[in-house]
């Protein structure tokens, strides 16, 4: 059995160091392509960013032989902070999507509250998608908040 | 765990020597600052006369005022309601020939007019994070307008185009 071992790490803090950083590895490459980005909301607005929402779901490309399986694992905060204090976020089990392109139409949704395997049979690639809720208070403050999520991929190997 | 397939049939393997690799991703929002429209004055027409129309224009001091303030850039769409008739009891009064204006200092001078169509969403971008709406009209009481204390509402409307 060939395996797959290796990936290379990517971190970004803004959008654009993302866009630069592409993480790569005997075989598997993985591309973060887009934050996750709620935009403006006004307090006390619950506001949902939908995975299929392309202009605004984060979205990860990754590469792989074809016949690799994949674990899937986020970490995801319950908040984002900024202005001195935190806004509420929250995942559902239709936060989560993968698809063979970079469209998000063909999508299966997946609940990234958990870990999720994914099998390359006929592709070389595919796009995770991550939707997720912000519920700001009544009476929050105004500012900008960010959160980081973390997107573990274990290669299973084929 | 949770299973899924992403191109076809799962297939199950172990787990054994493998090796995982972390991708941060960011998750923003910006909370703003609400919209605030309040009406600081209203279009007084004062006392009129049967017969004799009454202009009041958006630079006159009893002119209708209202101040908005929000997000600075923000573009926010604003809707203006515009009464045809002010009531008192049964009767009603013309009124017509609104003139709006905007501005972001709370003088108008040097205001900018604005094409209003009542109950017609229009664009404006709140610079400065205010907004000032300078508001004049006509009325046009009839020979045999009935004496009395003639209202009507002006409404406006505002809310982020982003949101």
């Amino acid at each position: 059995m060939y395996r797959l071992h290796a990936v290379a790490r990517t971190s970004i803090t803004c959008v654009v160091l993302f866009l630069a950083n592409t993480a790569q590895g005997q075989g598997l490459v993985v591309r973060p392509m887009q934050n996750l980005t709620f935009g403006l909301l006004l307090p006390g607005v619950p506001t949902t960013v939908d995975a299929a929402q392309v202009s605004q779901s984060a979205q990860i490309e990754v590469r792989a032989i074809r016949g690799a399986s994949l674990e899937v694992r986020f970490t995801l905060p319950t908040v984002m902070t900024g202005a001195g204090t935190t806004l509420p976020l929250s995942f559902s089990s239709t936060s989560g999507g993968a698809a063979p392109t970079s469209s998000p139409a063909s999508m299966s949704r997946f609940d990234p509250n958990y870990a999720a395997r994914f099998t390359f049979l006929t592709t070389a690639r595919a796009t995770f998608f991550l939707g997720g809720r912000a519920l700001p208070r009544i009476g929050q403050p105004p500012g900008s908040y960010t959160a980081t999520v973390v997107m573990t991929i274990t290669n299973l190997g084929l | 765990m949770h299973t899924r397939h992403l191109l076809g049939a799962l297939s199950l393997i172990g787990t054994t020597g493998l090796h995982a690799q972390s991708a941060p991703l960011a998750a923003t929002a910006v909370v703003v600052t609400p919209i605030v429209v309040s009406g600081t004055q209203a279009l007084d027409f004062g006392n009129v006369l049967q017969g004799v129309n009454k202009n009041v224009n958006f630079n006159n001091t009893n002119s209708g005022r209202f101040a908005v303030t929000g997000l600075g850039n923000a573009q926010v769409s604003f809707t203006l309601t515009l009464p045809t008739t002010l009531v008192s009891g049964a009767s009603t009064m013309p009124i017509t020939n609104y003139g709006v204006r905007v501005n972001d200092v709370s003088s108008s001078a040097g205001a900018s007019q604005v094409a209003v169509t009542s109950g017609v969403p229009f664009m404006r971008n709140l610079v400065s994070g205010v907004l000032y709406f300078f508001i004049g009209g006509r009325v046009t009481p009839s020979a045999t307008q009935a004496a009395g204390s003639y209202s009507g509402s002006i409404t406006l409307a505002a809310a982020y185009t982003g949101l």
